[in-house]
């Protein structure tokens, strides 16, 4: 009682307070910024996101082809099997060879990872956010050529935006 | 003081308006450069990315460009530089298209070209061929990439070598010396070749070395250069232990013969005899002229009316006299205003004088040339009333009295101081110009045993030297036997001595001689030594005069040869050889300009005007068949010699046939390589044209014919029968099948009706395919069922290169959850060359 009796309702002369029209454009304003700016926010974090898994995935993906295909040339191509790691992968999604240094390689695809195993090291992951790897023999007749080719997804859960990259490659076996 | 106190009192001021506005200036400020840096750090990124994503392109193209058979890898004819790169990445539009590839939303361009390289001779650097040069078998492929990035052109250029498997690599050094066999030292420009293979040779470089590069095995090698005979022997190029062995050849020197003889210029007319008076009477007087030259020379135009050569008397003070006739006769075939080729002329003071018939009289009677004292006589010629040189001249003085300077050459005169009266010319003396014999001056008198037979045109320019006095003591008052045709040839050594003149010889192995004055009085002599036993041509040029006769030289003989130069010419001369790639002379081989021919030791020789000219020998193959045509350039001045400008051809023989896609229809752009039976080494290769057909020019021999089908094709038969090409045949191989050719399959994969970003799996096969893709290894490769495969691009794209026939399509779509997905499309029929669109491939 004491504290609201210390309280002045009108403002004294000389202590020059809000009005009551000016807290209402105050609060009026507040309401719109804080209307729009989780908007503005959430686009801009979508496109950091977004740029983010592009050059993520972008960069995976030369890192991951220029592995196949740097291994892949040095394979012996009657040596090459293509076929799918198991029975719910993509088909020709894993590779097999053995390389003119002896090693045997293997680069596959399981789920949304791409795996890699030398001799009988453990496997690795060579790369995520794979959507799918196929590797095609142009012609099955000729085993000296064949086409690389990786698709990388990564989604963003905001807005159900994807970004993604395909990248296919022409692989020249050099041995036979 | 209260808790809330929201008042604003004197001592609490908020911020100014200025200082707000510093704050937000520095904030700003702060702002920006960490704007601008994540810029640049961005940047850095991109540039990084944007390099190693060309690479990869570029790469990539090179691994298919060297997929490609070594043959069906097209050779760029016309490189263009693509604008704005430096240093130029060059373009090949015909071959090579342009393809524009985005990668990450960048669009990058891509170029192709491709061009035959070969080891350069300096050493280990390689060098490119122009496009149309034999086979080198080795090309170089140069993938280039172009970008933009921050509008700043970007560029990457891969460049790689691909050999041509079936040809025998030159890897072995053949190396050697050539030497003269008498004098051990080294003969040098000796071509040094293997005989099974002409395409590997050298020239012999001045110390006689010579080195080219063969692949191994037994090899005939054949030495050979003009004054030598040639050598073959056979060679190995690499012994047991696959060192290179050299081959030292010495050569024989072919026999040679000297050639000694003097020029003469003969191509204006001359006083040859000049009489006072006959039998005493003053008017009977004549001056008699001789045309020593090869053709006819006018003295007078439209009878006797227009002056062109003019006869003038000199008398002792200098006063000149001109003798015109009035009138002329033919007499003894000399016409009035004609003199022949190696005929006389008399021009007297009457019509007829001593009892003959003069050419042509001046006036009679008449006593323009005074008896028994000093005087001269002078020849010039006027061309319409305007002097142009004096031809000639002769001054002759008596005992104490000189003869007139106006008439003098070389400012002397001959002297007359014999005689019965008082010297000068007395009555039945003359004085005659002199024949030249090689040792002694003899007067042309009949009867005295050396006269005119040798001709009476020796004029060195010094009167002194060119006159002797006759007393026709047998003369009686009559001009005997003065215009006899039977003495009007010139066969001896007379005319103005050509001093400096140049004379050679074709026989590929004399140098050139000069003419130098010799002898008293002098005339120009040559010496050409080492000439070639063999008939050869002799030339001599002084000035614009030009001759060249035949003469046939003998071991160690020495052979005199006058040379007389009549003829007027612009022209400047080329000779040269024509051999073949041995160094074997070629005879009766047409060359052109100028229509020269070969003669049976393969020189040729051509009178060419001023200028560039492109010598050809053997134009279209017309005058030796069996060999093709080759041209050298060479600069031609007026009055020079080019001399050994030698041109080899190879022979010409052909191979023919053609490649086709089904029997019938023409299959261009077919690469056909030419094996030799023998070796079965390659020896040259050619495209088909638009209609299938090959046509290559080889040298005689047998050989067979191999088209190269790309990778599945089949060429049916797989090479020709070996057919047997003599000089100048062309010769049929086969008409070969090149087939299943490749078509294409092309289209866009869909999923509801948008195309499928995401890669989709796509194999076409003749078979059948039921459930899951089989496995693809060693087993099925070779199983003949072919299997092709692609995946869709960034735009759902795809391009299968099939043969022709007709295919099942199998299509799998991993979708977002993992799960892959077929489709299937049967019956799908590829013409080869063609595409065939399936776009039904949708999900």
């Amino acid at each position: 009682m004491v504290i609201l009796g210390r309280l002045p309702l009108r403002a004294p002369r000389g202590l020059g307070g809000f009005t009551m029209a000016e807290l209402m454009v105050v609060v009026a304003i507040m309401g719109i910024i804080f209307s729009i700016a989780p908007k503005v926010l959430m686009s801009t974090h979508r496109f950091f996101a977004l740029s983010l898994a592009r050059s993520e995935i972008q960069r995976d993906a030369r890192t991951s082809l220029n592995m196949i295909n740097r291994q892949l040339r040095q394979a012996k191509a009657s040596t090459v099997t293509v076929s799918r790691h198991a029975s719910d992968q993509p088909p020709y999604s894993k590779v097999e060879f053995q390389t003119v240094a002896g090693s045997t390689l293997t680069f596959w695809q399981n789920g949304h990872d791409l795996m890699m195993k030398k001799d009988s090291s453990n496997s690795r992951l060579l790369a995520k956010n794979i959507r799918n790897v196929a590797f095609a023999y142009t012609q099955t007749d000729n085993d000296a050529i064949m086409s690389v080719a990786v698709t990388f997804e990564k989604r963003i859960y905001e807005g159900k935006s994807k970004s993604l990259q395909t990248a296919v490659e022409k692989v020249r076996i050099m041995n036979d | 003081m209260t808790f809330f106190d929201f008042s604003h009192t004197r001592n609490n001021r908020g911020f100014g308006l200025v200082e707000l506005m510093v704050t937000i200036a520095l904030l700003s400020i702060g702002f920006l450069a960490a704007v601008s840096a994540f810029k640049g750090l961005s940047m850095g990124i991109f540039k990084t990315k944007t390099k190693s994503l060309a690479v990869n392109l570029a790469q990539e193209k090179m691994e298919v460009l060297k997929d490609k058979s070594y043959y069906r890898l097209r050779v760029t004819s016309a490189p263009v530089a693509v604008p704005g790169t430096d240093p130029a990445v060059y373009s090949d539009a015909g071959n090579y298209a342009e393809e524009t590839v985005y990668v990450g939303g960048i669009p990058f361009f891509r170029y192709a070209v491709v061009e035959k390289v070969r080891k350069s001779a300096s050493g280990g650097a390689l060098e490119a061929v122009s496009w149309n040069e034999v086979d080198t078998g080795l090309k170089r492929i140069s993938v280039g990439v172009v970008w933009t990035e921050a509008d700043e052109k970007k560029q990457y250029v891969l460049v790689n070598l691909r050999e041509n498997p079936s040809r025998a690599a030159a890897t072995v050094s053949m190396e050697g010396t050539v030497a003269d066999a008498a004098t051990m030292f080294p003969v040098s420009d000796a071509i040094v070749s293997v005989v099974e293979n002409p395409s590997w040779r050298d020239r012999t470089d001045s110390s006689g070395r010579y080195s080219f590069n063969l692949s191994p095995g037994n090899y005939t090698l054949r030495a050979s250069s003009g004054p030598y005979f040639s050598d073959s022997r056979l060679g190995r190029s690499v012994d047991l232990s696959n060192t290179p062995l050299g081959t030292n050849f010495t050569l024989t020197k072919k026999a040679n013969g000297t050639v000694t003889g003097t020029v003469w210029i003969r191509n204006h007319p001359v006083i040859s005899q000049v009489g006072a008076t006959l039998g005493g009477l003053d008017d009977e007087e004549f001056v008699e002229l001789y045309n020593p030259s090869t053709y006819s020379i006018t003295m007078y135009n439209s009878v006797f009316s227009t002056r062109k050569f003019v006869v003038k008397y000199v008398d002792i003070v200098g006063n000149e006299t001109e003798l015109n006739p009035i009138g002329g006769t033919t007499y003894n075939g000399v016409g009035g205003q004609i003199i022949p080729a190696n005929g006389f002329y008399l021009l007297a003071s009457k019509n007829p004088i001593g009892g003959v018939q003069s050419n042509a009289y001046y006036n009679a009677p008449a006593d323009r040339i005074p008896k028994e004292v000093a005087g001269g006589i002078v020849l010039c010629e006027y061309d319409g009333g305007v002097f142009i040189s004096t031809w000639d001249a002769v001054a002759w003085g008596r005992s104490g009295y000189s003869g007139p300077p106006k008439a003098r050459e070389g400012n002397s005169y001959f002297t007359l101081t014999a005689g019965p009266g008082h010297g000068g010319l007395a009555p039945d003396e003359t004085i005659e110009r002199i024949a030249y014999a090689t040792s002694t001056l003899v007067s042309m008198e009949p009867g005295t045993g050396v006269h005119r037979a040798l001709g009476n045109a020796y004029d060195d320019d010094v009167s002194a030297d060119c006159w002797v006095h006759h007393d026709h003591n047998d003369w009686a008052g009559t001009l005997q036997n003065w215009n006899n045709p039977a003495f009007e040839f010139v066969t001896g050594e007379t005319g103005t001595p050509a001093n400096g003149a140049y004379i050679f010889a074709d026989d590929g192995m004399s140098n050139t001689a000069v003419a130098a004055p010799t002898g008293t009085p002098p005339r120009a002599q040559y010496t050409l030594t080492s000439v070639a036993t063999g008939t050869w041509t002799l030339s001599a040029s002084s000035g614009t005069l030009y001759i060249s006769t035949g003469i046939t030289v003998s071991a160690s003989g020495s052979f005199q040869k006058p040379l007389h130069l009549s003829s007027t010419t612009d022209s400047g001369y080329v000779s040269g050889k024509v051999s073949d790639i041995s160094g074997t002379p070629i005879p009766a081989v047409n060359v052109v300009p100028g229509g020269g021919t070969t003669d049976p030791s393969g020189f040729y020789r051509l009178a060419l005007g001023e200028g560039l000219h492109n010598i050809t020998a053997n134009p279209g193959s017309l005058s030796a068949s069996e060999y093709v045509e080759a041209s050298v350039q060479v600069n031609v001045t007026r009055g020079q010699i080019a001399s050994g400008v030698d041109i080899t051809l190879s022979k010409g023989g052909g191979v023919r046939g053609r490649v086709t896609s089904d029997g019938t229809n023409a299959l261009p752009d077919v690469p056909v390589s030419i094996f030799d039976s023998g070796t079965a080494l390659e020896v040259t290769n050619e495209l088909t044209d638009s209609q299938g057909y090959f046509e290559i020019a080889v040298p005689t021999g047998s050989y067979y014919a191999v088209p190269i089908g790309e990778y599945g094709e089949v060429v049916t038969p797989a090479q020709s029968g070996v057919v047997t090409v003599t000089g100048g045949a062309t010769v049929y191989t086969s008409t070969f099948t090149v087939g299943p050719a490749v078509g294409y399959i092309s289209g866009t994969v869909t999923a509801g009706g948008q195309p499928i970003p995401t890669g989709v799996l796509i194999v076409a096969t003749t078979g059948t395919i039921t459930g899951m893709l089989p496995d693809v290894d060693a087993t099925l490769r070779s199983s003949g069922l072919v299997y092709y495969m692609a995946t869709s691009g960034g735009t759902g794209r795809y391009t299968l290169s099939v043969r022709n026939g007709t295919y099942n399509l199998y299509a799998w779509y991993t979708d977002a959850s993992g799960n892959a997905t077929p489709r299937s499309l049967t019956g799908v029929t590829v013409n080869p060359g063609q595409t065939t669109t399936a776009d039904e491939l949708t999900w």
